[in-house]
This record gives structure tokens, sequence and C-alpha cells, in this order.
């Protein structure tokens, strides 16, 4: 689709918002954008070279949690790895969902699994997660208490009736 | 008109998805759709960081009953992807035998429940009549029928042998020939014709806007297959097409699932016939820090991994992306305009690990509330087939009535 390689034509679209990029291997591009280009930078990606959001992956890390956005461009079979930053402690970012439908479910499942505020996002509810459990807690992170939460049961089990215990 | 909320799920037991999709409906017609999912989350990203390299892949396996190659597939070739190597190549030809036999099984099923979901129960027990058959011959290739445990990061477990090889030719000689009589049923049948064509379009530009994948967004238009765009193991080596179709309806949906299933046979053909010679490990000991991402086609859709190392024997985040997270979404832009009577078989042309239709409340805006079951909806859907087969004059006796 490109006539010349996908890696300077990213540099030229996104210019100096890119702070950092790499192609390890022949068909992955690694690519770094400060928080306040992720909009721009993803809108350029998937309309202007018309690939496809595979998905997004959050890890959580020392300065914050990193947010990777996958894209692939079906014609040339590259993967295009958007990475950026949600900086501690706050940890909000501009949400890719309110450019493009295809992040909505994918940034909730961020926002309830490492606690990410997506700005702007069109239907910011819970996605996995059960209603009940409880807020301010994010089982993806490195700080989820490997021990039970207090205040939240996920398994309630009622003691059995014990008149008709002889039933059973 | 009154406005009316019709929750369809959570719970079904014979399916394996819990899923509760709301649908706003005005008379017998859904203007709005919202779903919503998270009844079956296992925290399988979470078990996996606690997990050794080895063990990733048993793990991913146990995700999805249907599609038990297609994880370990993704996730093998993400540990790939971070080593830089590939697997030897009669490693190579029994992944793709493996992966291609799946997707048949896997669209039989489907074929069949469809076949259900329109009161066509000939179908649905011939489909899986011949499904049998492929997973004999997996059963004889690798030991089981069902999570096959072949897939490790640079090759494959097992090796096959040459009489269970045999064996898994001449039982797609079989169902190749079953699958041209499901075709020709599907494009002959008027009655089916009827009951399928237009309903529950998804245009090529919302299969773009959502990033729809596999046979939810081919028949839309979207030519696009990661077999095909970013070529790994026997892929490029053997010769088939991708199925692409234009109209994006139900029933361009169930003529894309048996087009495909034809390829692979002729994919698994071609494998066996061409099976090389050789090692089939390249033997991993480590994976090195870094990160890598693998993708596979699975019979759903696309599978995304991403996988990172930090150089230790553990992963320090894996991020699993199955398919129907793309496609569910959709509803949103197929269901609206659709009758009540055709959101079973929407819901189910992505096949959605089953729309599980078991307990359907029908809302209405005071609160008043009746319940339907998986038998109404089906009913709902069986009598409009029937509805169509009385006015084309193809009834001549009731089929459907101990159904009814």
């Amino acid at each position: 689709m490109f006539d010349k390689p996908i890696i300077d034509v990213l540099k030229e679209k996104l210019g100096d918002r890119i702070k950092d990029i790499s192609q390890p291997r022949e068909r992955r591009i690694y690519l770094y954008v400060d928080g306040k280009d992720i909009q721009d930078a993803a809108r350029i990606i998937f309309f202007d070279m018309k690939s496809r959001l595979c998905t997004a992956t959050a890890i959580d890390t020392r300065l914050g949690v990193e947010i990777i956005y996958h894209f692939f461009i079906d014609e040339d079979g590259m993967m295009i790895n958007l990475k950026t930053l949600a900086p501690r402690p706050d940890l909000i970012i501009k949400s890719v969902a309110a450019v493009f439908i295809a992040a909505e479910w994918i940034e909730r499942e961020m926002a309830e699994l490492f606690g990410v505020t997506f700005e702007g996002h069109p239907d910011p509810r819970r996605l996995l997660l059960a209603d009940d459990f409880p807020k301010c807690i994010y089982p993806l992170r490195n700080d989820y208490p490997q021990s039970k939460i207090e205040g939240f049961d996920a398994f309630p089990i009622e003691a059995p009736d014990k008149d008709n215990t002889n039933d059973l | 008109m009154k406005e009316t909320i019709i929750p369809i799920g959570p719970f079904h037991p014979l399916l394996e998805e819990p899923e509760l999709f709301t649908l706003r409906v005005e008379g017998e017609t859904v203007i709005d759709v919202d779903v919503k999912i998270g009844w079956n989350h296992r925290g399988i990203e979470k078990l996996a960081q606690g997990l050794t390299w080895d063990q990733v892949p048993y793990l991913v396996e146990r995700i999805c009953g249907i599609c038990s190659t297609s994880h370990p597939y993704a996730c093998v070739l993400a540990m790939e992807d971070i080593l830089a190597i590939k697997a030897p190549l009669r490693a190579q030809y029994i992944r793709s035998t493996v992966g291609e036999l799946e997707r048949i099984h896997s669209h039989l099923l489907w074929l069949g429940l469809a076949g259900h979901f329109v009161g066509y129960n000939t179908v649905f027990m011939w489909a899986w009549k011949y499904r049998e058959l492929v997973l004999d011959s997996l059963e004889h290739l690798t030991g089981n029928r069902n999570h096959y445990a072949m897939f490790k990061a640079g090759g494959v477990r097992r090796d096959f042998s040459q009489k269970a090889m045999d064996f898994t030719l001449k039982s797609i000689d079989g169902v190749e020939k079953a699958l041209k009589m499901f075709l020709g049923v599907v494009s002959d049948d008027p009655v089916l014709k009827k009951r399928l064509v237009g309903v529950g379009i998804l245009t090529y530009e919302d299969a773009i806007l959502y990033s729809a994948t596999g046979p939810t967004s081919r028949p839309s238009g979207v030519d696009h297959d990661v077999r095909r765009d970013a070529p790994f193991d026997a892929y490029d080596k053997v010769d088939w097409d991708v199925i692409v179709l234009k109209e994006g309806d139900v029933f361009a949906k169930a003529a894309c699932r048996i087009l495909e299933c034809l390829e692979s046979v002729k994919i698994i053909r071609q494998c066996i016939e061409d099976m090389p010679e050789g090692e089939i490990d390249a033997g991993v000991t480590d994976i090195p820090p870094g990160e890598g991402c693998g993708h596979y086609e699975a019979p759903r859709g696309e599978v995304f991994h991403y996988m990172r190392s930090d150089g230790t024997g553990y992963p320090i985040r894996h991020k699993i992306r199955a398919p129907t997270f793309n496609n569910l979404p959709t509803f949103k832009a197929t269901c609206p305009g659709a009758h009540i009577a055709d959101v079973a078989l929407i819901t189910a042309s992505i096949d959605p690990c089953y729309c599980c239709t078991e307990r359907v409340g029908v809302v209405d805006n005071t609160g008043m509330k009746s319940v339907l079951t998986q038998d109404d909806l089906t009913k709902l859907s069986v009598e409009r087939t029937l509805a169509i087969r009385k006015d084309l004059g193809k009834l001549t006796w009731d089929p459907y009535s101990k159904l009814l």
C-alpha cells in the first residue's frame, strides 16, 4: 500500500510527536508518544494508514501504567505498537475510544483492571468485574492484595439448614 | 409506540459463555441493544503471570473448549517473536494441520446450532455427525479429541504417526463430500434463503470501525486474514484462498464458514501429503528479555497475544484478546431494525460461543415482567421459518409439530 517502508511513513506523518521508534523484527514496529498526543497518533494510524485495532495492553510499571495500542495493517502485514504512559499518581490519559469505537471495550477493561481514567470515554462503565467488587482495588496491578479482600466475598455460601441435613 | 426492554441472558446451562443482551424494542422491532459480559471472567492473564513459560500454553488452552488450539498457537507465536526464531519445518506443518482441523470442527458445530436455530434439525444432526470424523482424526493424530496440548515454544510436543495421517486423509475425504452437500443445501434452499438473506447486515464501514475480525467481517467485504497477511508456519507453503463475500448478512456468514471449511480441507490435504521429515522441536530453554506479539486466525477471527519477558522464568505481562471481544460490539450496528425473532440468529451468526438465551425476561416500562426461555426464543425463530415455508407452498406436512 505504501511506496516506502512503513517506519518512514510513520516518522513523516507523526513528526516530532514520536519520542522513540524501533523495528526490532520484520513485521513489528514499536513507537512511543506522549500522553497528550495519543489521540492524534491513534487517529493517524487507524484512519490515515488504514489499520485495524487488534487490542490494547496495559502494564503496571514503576512510573505509571504503560498502555500499548496494537494496530495491524492488513495489506502489509505490519503490526504497529503505539505506546504511551498514564503517569502516577492520578493515571489519567485521553481516551482513544472517543476517536473510534473499536477501542471502547478494551479501554473499559483497562479502566477497571488497572484504575486508569480515560478522559472523554463515551461509556465509562465496568465491563468484566462484578458490580459489587470493591472500588479502588485493581486486580492486575502489582499492589493487588493476594489474600482475601475485606468486605468482598466472591462466592457467598449459605450454611445448610440444620433440620434438613438428614435429607442429604 | 411504547418502548419495551428485553434482557436476554446471562446464564444458559448448555452454553459456555454467559452474556446478557438488553434489547430495546418497539413492537417487534429492535431499536437498540446493549451487551454485558464478565460472568465468566477467570483472571487468566493474572494466572499466566504466576506460571512458567512452559506452563502458559497449557493454561491458555483452557480458555476455550472449542478453539483450544488457537490460543496456544498465538501464545507460542508470541514467545517465538521474543526469541526471533521459527519452528522446524515438520513442526510447522503439524501445527497448521491441527489448526485447520480445529477450524472445520468449530465451523461444523456452528452450522449445526445455526440449523437448530432456524428449525432445520436435520442440518444439526448431519453437521455434528461429520464433526465426529474430524474429532476422531484429531484423536488419532494428537491423542485427544480436544485440548491437544501439542504446542510449545519452538515446536510441537508430539509427532504424527503415518497411520494417523492416513486415517485423517481418509476421513477428510468424507468431510469434504458432506461440506459440498451442506453448501448445496444452503445455497439452493429457498426457505433458508428467505430466512437468512438480508438479516443482520454488517456493513463494510461498520466492520472496519468496530475492527471486527474473521468470519464476522470477511462476509462484509473486508479482505483480511492473518494467515495470509502475516504468513507463518505452513500457510505460505501451501495453496489456499481467503473467502471474502460482499453481502454481510447471516446468509453470507453461513456461506463463508462452509467455504472456509473447504479451504481448510485443501490445506490439511496438502500439509499431510507434503509433510517433511525431520526435527519437531527447536529446543528452546529460556526466553530472553523483550516483548512479542503473536496472532493467529482462530475459527471465529483473530486471536491476539502479547507477552513481555524480563528474562526470568515467568512472563511479567500476558495480554490475551479473543476474537469475540471485537466481534460482540458489532451488535450495536447489526441488531437495530431487526425483528425479535431474528436476534437469536444474528447473535448466533458471529458464533459468540453461543448466545446464551436461556432466560429471557420481557420488561415493559411499568416494570411488569414475563419470562421467556431459550425454547421460547427458538420457537419464535422456528415459527418464522414455518410461515415462510407456508408462503412458498413448500409445506405439505408439519415437521415441527413436536417442536412447537
